[in-house]
């Protein structure tokens, strides 16, 4: 394949990159990415057939031309910098296909695709992006080497240089070099980007703009719109679980959570209900308490007092449960976290509360919220609410239903004494009597939980969540409704679980006393098919979930927190290997049978080690290549008084110390000779010379005279 | 172990940086009288670089990039620094490992005349075991003094242990010894971001071989100028003024063939012209000139006001191009200036012999200027 041929694959293939990149954007429609990529495909053929359609004056009109789109588009249509020079840069892109034709056009192709990646760098979070990242260097590396070499083949030819590079320069060998020279820098930049610092004390910092509106979630429950929330598998948020001491395998933690009944991600507690919508009677929220400042700040739920007017929290007691959380950014500001939580780390300024015990974020998030939460998942403990709007039922304006529905809820509490036992037979009563589906009927006019309870019998989380809360509280335990996420599925691979759109739920908290003790405890109503997870997506989403997962953690939230962490970390080990290494310097060695063959290995690979140091150290210096036996020819007659000096060759130093044998055998001369056809011609001497110059030595220790 | 050599592979930029700060502080000591040499010596770079037109464009970048990343906190841009950071080290080892492990061997011509382009011939070896050399350049060294202008010898590839022979235009600009220390191998491979080489004039003049070439002492000598009937005669001195009355001096036995004659018995044999003898039906003898008699000695007054005078080396050419001139005629020729003599003798072995003390000739400071005279022995 001829030199132009390589150019031209490289460029589309580059031009595919940019085209990818572009497509990352968010804010780029796909049809424009799709129209820009047709024209680049159909300037292929006039690459392919050397043709002409737009010359390089023509482009240069154009590109100004597109220029002026570009602002217009900025300053009246997209109003983003980052969408309207991608848009600039593809149209621009796709120009330049059309107009390939010298080196000076496939750099300028090379720049635009380089600046398309820019703005995908500033504007997505996807994995997909390394993706392209890592073949834009393999093709750099690819298409630099070319044009360098081409530019210096030619500059090399001097005159007449428009020739092509010989063929046969990129062979398979070439290829297999350039990918391991790709491994190697993608190897190095990662390295570099762990270690490069991260200031952050910018006049523009700014996370990356948002990709993702999470809209299914809301501190609202309509009753009669939730439905399509549950067929919708986007991701909300991923939360990992630290291993938990003694249960390996790490699958283990999963299971033992999931004999503990399953994690309830608790967004806002809802206390009003108008007969067709849940909400939160608004109430001044209060600031969180900071613990802990510094960059990651610890806020504390644990004895925050209520809002004004509200009622105490209450207190949560039992085991532990540490989550790190990535939260998608939702069109909300609630933080989840599973339920109860009572103390919260992450980079905020500050975090507020309401006496629903919701956490509230300062504003809505633009970018991915990461944090850490600790939370007692058992009831919480608190003094019973004096605010009657727990059990108000006050928008059962309808005589007849409300006298239907409390007959009904006398029904199933018949026989319960305490609030906590007619809270459990309600439960009973909804999970075992009435159908799950995200279709109910709907019967027009009627109240959707008196159509629910008497028509339909059959509904959704929210159906379940708010028949039992209205039942209760015409019982007279005060109750109110909670939303948030079930805990979705579990990741092996990262041990997280992944909670989608489709986990939305909504369930119930009453308030009643058991053993003795006052406190809101969790109902969730809606019979398993709510619960169980609905169908899922491939497995194979697990490895790639697993990936994006990584890539949030590590590359798109890796912060000057975690460059400590990890400098901390090797300064620990470091030491600790360092203070290994003088204990067993100190003490005697005392070496198990166990350890033996790793002490055996360490020293034959410190031995394999010394020995190709020496011998890489060791070339080009003058003991490594002068002959053994001209050495001890040295050694002989320096032993003797006759010392060669700097400035003499060996053959002179030979003519020198010639005179003084006694006898005419001219051997300092004959090894002398020996030592120059090793040293200089490159043939080592064979047997029955090495025998000769034995002899030799040894006559000259014996024979010679010392120097006069 | 060579620590400037394993730092000026991955960091090209802290190695040079680091040899100008540095360099310069031990300048300073060396001015101060404190280790003036071994200072400079130690600090001395094994490697040149110099930023391409491409290099500096890709730093421009790298530079806005870095900006833009610190301000926005992207850990995505910072990934594009640290790619193209990585690009800059990738450059330093690949351009480092297309430099190792070649050897070359120069050839001269024999001659070398001032101002007259030669070709030196590169034997280029790769010692390297499974590495090929991509896209480098040979060039010599530059010399201490100027008047060497070499062209580069490029190599596009050459195998692990493999061998090609390339040659390069070269012209010595003007005569004298010229030392050549090496030569330099110098490449922008792989990314054309960074010209790097091996250095430079300090080497040319150590003892030690770079690249296995080992330092080279050439003669240039002076360029043989065409010499004018006219301005010969201008500058001859003696009883004749031309080349034709100078033949017509005296017979003898010379090579060249003077006249020919009758035959006078008891003559040798050897000399009778048997052509002529068959046309004429008479015997005739041929004469040759008298060869001792045929003998020239160009006298140089080298006198010259400055040190690097063009007029000076115009004679200086103008000399050689006389001997050159009288050489070729057959004649003995030999030179004497105010700084040294050599008999006349003829032969191109003569010719060389003059040339080369033209070359190596120093101006003698006077005011009267240099003169050029040729005298008929």
């Amino acid at each position: 394949m001829s030199f132009t041929s390589y150019t031209l694959i490289a460029a589309y293939f580059l031009s595919a990159l940019g085209f990818a990149s572009v497509s990352l954007v968010d804010g780029i429609e796909p049809w424009f990415v799709a129209m820009t990529a047709f024209a680049a495909v159909w300037s292929l053929y006039f690459n392919v057939k050397k043709k002409t359609l737009i010359s390089s004056g023509l482009w240069n009109v154009l590109a100004v031309m597109v220029f002026v789109l570009f602002l217009a588009d900025f300053l009246l249509i997209s109003r983003t910098l980052i969408v309207s020079a991608s848009r600039f840069l593809t149209v621009l892109l796709a120009l330049k296909l059309f107009d390939l034709k010298t080196g000076r056009d496939h750099f300028i192709a090379f720049g635009i695709v380089f600046f398309q990646i820019l703005a995908a760098a500033a504007s997505t979070v996807s994995p997909a992006f390394f993706v392209i990242l890592a073949l834009f260097i393999a093709a750099s590396i690819f298409v630099l080497m070319i044009f360098t070499m081409k530019k210096d083949w030619e500059a090399g030819r001097k005159a007449g240089a428009q020739g092509d590079v010989p063929r046969g320069i990129f062979d398979a060998g070439f290829f297999a070099w350039i990918a391991v020279v790709t491994v190697f820098s993608l190897a190095g930049a990662l390295a570099l980007f762990f270690i490069l610092p991260r200031m952050g004390a910018g006049f523009f910092e700014r996370k990356t703009l948002n990709t993702v509106k999470v809209t299914g979630f809301s501190d609202r429950v309509n009753l009669d719109s939730i439905g399509p929330v549950k067929n919708d598998g986007t991701i909300v948020m991923r939360v990992e679980l630290p291993p938990l001491e003694g249960v390996h395998p790490p699958e283990g933690v999963q299971q033992k959570r999931q004999a503990q009944g399953g994690f309830y991600f608790r967004g806002a507690a809802l206390d009003f209900y108008d007969g067709k919508i849940w909400s939160r009677e608004l109430r001044g929220n209060r600031i969180l308490a900071r613990t802990v400042i510094g960059p990651v700040s610890h806020f504390s739920l644990e004895g925050a007092e209520p809002p004004q007017g509200g009622h105490p929290l209450g207190a949560a007691t039992g085991e532990t449960v540490e989550q790190n959380i990535l939260l998608e950014p939702l069109e909300t500001d609630i933080l989840f976290a599973a339920s109860h939580p009572v103390e919260i780390a992450g980079k905020f300024s500050y975090l507020s509360f309401d006496d629903g015990r919701a956490v509230y974020l300062p504003s809505t998030p633009y970018s991915r919220v990461e944090y850490k939460v600790w939370s007692v998942p058992g009831p919480l403990a608190a003094p019973r609410p004096e605010d009657e709007k727990y059990t108000d039922t006050s928008y059962l304006t309808n005589e007849a239903a409300r006298a239907r529905i409390a007959a009904l809820t006398a029904e199933v509490i018949r026989g319960q004494v305490t609030d906590f036992d007619k809270a459990i037979a309600i439960e009973k009563f909804l999970r075992k009597n009435f159908a799950y589906t995200l279709n109910p009927k709907k019967e027009a006019g009627i109240d959707p939980v008196d159509a629910f309870l008497f028509f339909s019998k059959e509904g959704y989380c929210a159906h379940f969540a708010s028949s039992m809360a209205v039942m209760l509280r015409l019982s007279g335990v005060p109750s109110r409704i909670v939303t948030g996420f079930l805990q979705g599925e579990w990741n092996s691979l990262g041990g997280y679980f992944i909670v989608r759109q489709m986990d939305a739920h909504s369930w119930v908290e009453a308030y009643a006393r058991q053993n003795g003790v006052g406190a809101w405890h969790t109902f969730d109503p809606t019979p398993s098919a709510g619960t169980e997870p609905p169908p899922r997506p491939p497995e194979f989403m697990l490895y790639l979930d697993f990936i994006r997962w990584k890539w949030n953690r590590y590359i798109i939230n890796f912060t000057f927190s975690d460059q400590r962490k990890l400098a901390q970390t090797l300064e620990s080990r470091t030491a600790g290997l360092t203070a290994w290494l003088k204990n067993a310097l100190r003490e005697k060695p005392k070496i198990s049978a166990e350890g033996a063959p790793l002490v055996l290995a360490a020293l034959l690979l410190a031995a394999a080690c010394y020995l190709y140091m020496k011998k890489a150290l060791g070339k080009g210096t003058l003991k490594q290549k002068t002959p053994r036996f001209y050495l001890d020819l040295l050694g002989i007659l320096e032993k003797k008084g006759y010392v060669k000096k700097a400035f003499e060759t060996p053959m002179e130093f030979a003519a020198r110390v010639e005179p003084f044998q006694r006898v005419a055998i001219h051997r300092v001369t004959d090894i002398t000779e020996l030592f120059q056809k090793e040293r200089y011609g490159g043939a080592a001497i064979n047997k029955a010379e090495a025998e000769k110059v034995k002899r030799m030595l040894e006559g000259l220790k014996k024979g010679l005279p010392p120097a006069p | 172990m060579n620590i400037r050599l394993v730092t000026s592979a991955p960091f090209p930029w802290l190695n040079a940086i680091t040899g100008i700060i540095y360099g310069k502080k031990a300048a300073k000591a060396g001015a101060q009288g404190e280790t003036p040499y071994d200072g400079k010596r130690r600090l001395r770079l094994s490697r040149s670089i110099a930023v391409t037109r491409e290099g500096k464009w890709f730093i421009g970048v790298l530079f806005l990039v870095g900006v833009a990343a610190i301000n926005t906190g992207n850990n995505l841009l910072y990934l594009i620094v640290a790619a193209m950071l990585s690009f800059i080290i990738i450059s330093g080892v690949l351009s480092e490992s297309a430099m190792n492990g070649i050897k070359v061997q120069r050839q001269l011509p024999g001659r070398i005349f001032k101002g007259r382009p030669i070709r030196i011939r590169y034997k280029i070896k790769n010692n390297k075991k499974h590495l090929p050399s991509y896209s480098f350049s040979i060039t010599e060294l530059p010399l201490t003094s100027p008047g060497l202008k070499a062209d580069p010898a490029y190599v596009l590839k050459l195998k692990a242990r493999g061998e090609t022979v390339k040659t390069a235009q070269c012209v010595f600009e003007r005569r004298g010894m010229f030392a050549l220390g090496g030569v330099r191998i110098s490449t922008r491979f792989p990314f054309g971001l960074f010209l790097k080489g091996k250095k430079g004039p300090a080497e040319a003049a150590g003892a030690r071989p770079l690249h296995g070439v080992e330092p080279l002492q050439v003669v240039v000598y002076p360029a043989i100028k065409p010499v004018l009937s006219a301005h010969l005669k201008a500058i001859s001195r003696n009883v004749c003024s031309s080349d034709r009355e100078l033949m017509a001096l005296a017979k003898g036995g010379g090579t060249q063939l003077r006249s020919m004659r009758d035959y006078v018995s008891g003559e040798d044999a050897r000399f009778i012209y048997w052509k002529s003898a068959a046309k004429r039906q008479k015997l005739l003898v041929k004469e040759f000139e008298k060869e001792t008699e045929r003998k020239v000695m160009v006298l140089f007054d080298n006198y010259s006001a400055k040190d690097e005078d063009p007029a000076f080396e115009e004679i200086v050419d103008e000399a050689a191009g006389v001997i050159n001139h009288f050489i070729e005629r057959g004649f003995s020729v030999g030179l004497k200036t105010l700084t040294g003599e050599a008999s006349p003798a003829p032969g191109s072995a003569q010719l060389y012999t003059l040339l080369k003390i033209l070359a190596l000739m120093t101006p003698v400071k006077g005011s009267q200027g240099a003169r050029l005279q040729v005298v008929y022995l």
